[in-house]
């Protein structure tokens, strides 16, 4: 018969080790495989769902937030009485503060040709507070959108305005395609 | 007895730390902020009830899953255009027939028993009897067809994309482009931000466009001539709001005019000069009716007016015809 071998506390210890590094090893694995595939996607909201709360100004972690109004020119009418540009209401159509919709004033208005006129947006100057969003989707074509802008936004593990977002509209999409524009122009900027 | 009142405070301090961390963790407190930089348009749909001047007296439910177009013919019957059909009802509103289409109608109208559909570029020609008649062609391949009037003699065939009506005769030959951009002759064209772009027919057959980018409604000679317009740019209802408006408008048999606008839905009634005279209903009125639940166009998609003067209301968001009676 042979001797059962004694299992002593240097084997528990030993075979402890050896499991640990083992179990560490894999767990930094799978942190390191999920990071890979976080890094391939990004935060981004939805235009479509977004109903213009204000939220996208006051709740991402920056100090501006990474939010932005972004133009898709393609649907714009480049209407002389700009709904996302102009207050209601507004007596002369000319660009005189007190006229425009936007609290810092971060859209600009050029002149094409009578009675076209070019609307963009001044990024840095741009809080994201849809205010313009909202006036050209309900008097206009809808081109301007809000977007996450990807130089700026450091994507968190989780948005912290998607988590305020009351339209739930805010997913991680592949970083390849990470703009979402709704109406006839994808993914162009 | 020290080192009790330590633990116990220390305790007392972790509780507070933990509250305060999951309160972080499972509590919203942005979503119960105020917007500081609301942009609070209900109240610019807010309408003086002393305003309104018609009551909505029935409704037609075409049990379609889109609506894209209605017209009513000489005898009241009401034809409401969905995807790749027309339902008719008769006055009684029962439902009397259904034409199919080869594709989807962007608009329609109706003369006799002949239905022109105004689908993508070109006019599909239908009879109300023996359905397909013949496609015209179209004046370009870029073209949209937005709106289409006919009389005996004419058929006129608003064009959004090209920013153009085009005269035909019943026949589909092209007779006269109207609005063509000629600043020799100091015609600016259209102003047609988007793709609303309407034409009617006075009871007396004058020509009606809408030039919605300068917010007004300009009447034509047969051959294009300017006579005259009216309208201006304004929140309040006796203008037109926001950069393209009206999209869609009618004409009663008394000469007066049925309009309606993106952005606040109003749909109002103007005199024989284009003086606002009343409100005939506010869709988006949060006191009056539902919300829209369009976020971008229009949640009227057309208007109609019968013999009688009753006003027929395409309603996209419901997807009814609304019917409304002077009260
Ligand atoms: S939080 Fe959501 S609903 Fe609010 S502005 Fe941002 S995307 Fe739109
Ligand atoms: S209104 Fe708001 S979202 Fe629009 S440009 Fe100005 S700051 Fe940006
Ligand atoms: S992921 Fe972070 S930085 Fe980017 S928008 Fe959301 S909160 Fe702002």
């Amino acid at each position: 018969m042979e001797d059962k071998k004694k299992y002593n506390r240097r084997d528990f210890i030993n075979s402890s080790f050896r499991v640990g590094i083992a179990l560490g090893l894999t767990g930094i694995g799978v942190a390191l495989t999920r990071r890979a595939i976080a890094g391939k996607s990004v935060w981004q909201l939805d235009p479509s769902k977004c109903v213009q709360c204000g939220r996208c100004a006051t709740s991402c972690v920056l100090e501006t937030s990474a939010v932005k109004c972004t133009h898709v020119y393609d649907m714009c009418g480049y209407c002389d009485l700009c709904g996302g540009y102009l207050r209601p209401d507004t007596k002369d159509l000319n660009t005189a503060a007190e006229n425009q919709l936007c609290p810092t004033s971060a859209i600009v208005r050029k002149f094409v040709e009578e009675p076209f006129f070019e609307y963009q947006i001044i990024e840095e100057l741009c809080i994201g507070c849809g205010k313009c969003v909202k006036g050209c989707g309900a008097f206009g074509n809808g081109s301007l959108q809000l977007q996450i802008n990807h130089k700026l936004c450091v994507n968190c593990n989780q948005c912290a305005i998607a988590r305020a977002c009351p339209a739930d509209a805010f997913s991680r999409v592949s970083a390849s395609e990470a703009y979402l524009f709704k109406g006839f122009v994808k993914g162009k900027k | 007895m020290k080192q009790k009142l330590i633990i116990g405070l220390s305790l007392l301090f972790l509780l507070v730390v933990i509250f305060l961390i999951g309160r972080d963790l499972f509590t919203n407190r942005e979503n119960n902020q105020g917007n500081p930089t609301e942009y609070n348009l209900e109240k610019l749909r807010k309408i003086d009830s002393s305003l309104i001047c018609y009551r909505e007296v029935r409704h037609i439910n075409p049990s379609l899953g889109v609506v894209h177009a209605l017209a009513i013919d000489s005898s009241s019957n009401i034809y409401i255009a969905g995807d790749n059909e027309v339902q008719v009802f008769n006055k009684s509103l029962q439902k009397v027939n259904t034409l199919k289409l080869d594709s989807s109608a962007n608009c329609i109208a109706i003369s006799g028993d002949i239905l022109y559909a105004g689908i993508g570029n070109h006019v599909e020609v239908y009879s109300t009897k023996s359905g397909k008649q013949t496609n015209w062609k179209s004046y370009n391949s870029k073209g949209y067809i937005t709106s289409i009037a006919v009389n005996e003699t004419n058929v006129y065939v608003a064009d959004a994309e090209n920013r153009l009506v085009f005269r035909y005769d019943p026949d589909g030959k092209l007779i006269t482009v109207i609005g063509k951009k000629d600043k020799s002759k100091g015609i600016d064209g259209f102003i047609v931000p988007s793709l609303y772009f309407d034409v009617a027919l006075s009871p007396d057959n004058e020509l009606w466009i809408v030039n919605p980018g300068k917010h007004e409604l300009i009447n034509f000679t047969e051959n294009g001539g300017f006579r005259t317009s009216w309208g201006v740019a304004s929140m309040q209802p006796n203008g037109f709001a926001g950069c393209c408006n009206p999209i869609h408008f009618c004409i009663l048999p008394n000469g007066k005019f049925v309009t309606s606008e993106k952005g606040l839905d109003r749909i109002k009634l103007h005199d024989q000069s284009g003086k606002f005279e009343c409100i005939v209903a506010s869709l988006s009125d949060p006191n009056t009716q539902a919300l829209n639940n369009c976020s971008i166009g229009a949640r009227i998609h057309d208007l109609a007016a019968d013999s009688k003067g009753i006003i027929y209301v395409l309603d996209a968001s419901s997807k009814l015809v609304r019917i409304f009676e002077k009260k």
